[in-house]
């Protein structure tokens, strides 16, 4: 009965110093918050952009350049490549060099109009100058 | 008759020598330069003087070749073009973001064999970079560019 006692003594203890160390142990956070996209940007991206630019690509220059998987979750690139490839969309968007001309005469569907144009540099510039760029 | 077209060929080429078209001059003193200004790693300096400082900096070393045209014309066009782009030798004129800018899509186009170009390793096949120049080069690029994000 003693021994009993004991062994539910010490399991109960036990029991109380994991919870202890649960309870101090830090939460892992990541440096980087995921970013977030605005409804509007993410259709113009979803049709232009994403099925090239992300890391289940087959287009291999397409992803090792940009992959939005990387680009806004919170451990992917680290901040001071986000901040590059933010300024680089807003760039080639602006410049038309993206989407590809090759790639739009194969799909017209899925060139970008005036407005998401302007909606994709003024998300992209912003978010560059949230990661330190003037 | 064939004597006649090799002739006027001889003297179109004779006369063209003396066309200023694309004009590239190399500047001795370059105060902004990467290299002689920031701490750049040994195996990274080979790197941008064998495969990028002869279209990328002030200090172009031409080939003999280069001195003649037409071929002339057609170095000097990338020479002009690839400093307008790049140019290392004006590196401190950059603020720390476009440097990180510049340096991210430098990275890039060496991992996709987009530079150097072809057309130059054709001829400088030491320029041509290896998978593990690449991958230093690709770190290098990591590192330096967190420690211009931190300054």
């Amino acid at each position: 009965m003693k021994k009993v006692f004991i062994i539910s003594l010490l399991v109960s203890g036990l029991a109380m110093l994991s919870f202890t160390n649960y309870k101090n142990k830090p939460i892992e956070q990541s440096n980087q918050a995921a970013i977030q996209v605005p409804a509007n940007v993410q259709v113009a991206l979803d049709k232009s952009c994403t099925m090239c630019h992300n890391d289940a690509s087959k287009n291999l220059k397409g992803k090792t350049k940009l992959s939005f998987d990387k680009l806004l979750s919170a451990d992917g690139y680290p901040s001071p490549k986000k901040m590059a490839k933010f300024l680089e969309i807003a760039d080639e968007v602006k410049n038309n060099s993206m989407p590809p001309k090759g790639f739009l005469e194969k799909n017209p569907d899925k060139a970008l109009t005036e407005t998401e144009k302007s909606a994709i540099i003024a998300w992209a510039q912003s978010e560059a100058k949230k990661l330190g760029a003037k | 008759m064939k004597k006649k077209i090799l002739l006027s060929v001889a003297i179109l080429l004779v006369l063209i020598q003396f066309l200023p078209i694309f004009k590239v001059e190399n500047q001795s003193k370059n105060p902004g330069d990467l290299i002689q200004n920031n701490t750049v790693p040994a195996d990274i300096v080979q790197i941008l003087k064998t495969s990028c400082y002869d279209c990328h900096s002030n200090d172009t070393k031409t080939p003999w070749y280069g001195y003649i045209a037409p071929v002339k014309w057609l170095v000097n066009y990338d020479v002009q073009k690839g400093r307008k782009h790049v140019n290392f030798s004006n590196w401190n004129t950059l603020s720390s973001v476009e440097k990180i800018k510049v340096l991210d899509e430098c990275a890039d186009e060496i991992l996709m064999d987009e530079m150097p170009m072809k057309i130059y390793t054709s001829m400088h096949q030491d320029a041509l970079l290896n998978e593990s120049q690449k991958e230093a080069f690709a770190s290098w690029v990591e590192q330096y560019s967190e420690e211009l994000y931190n300054q």
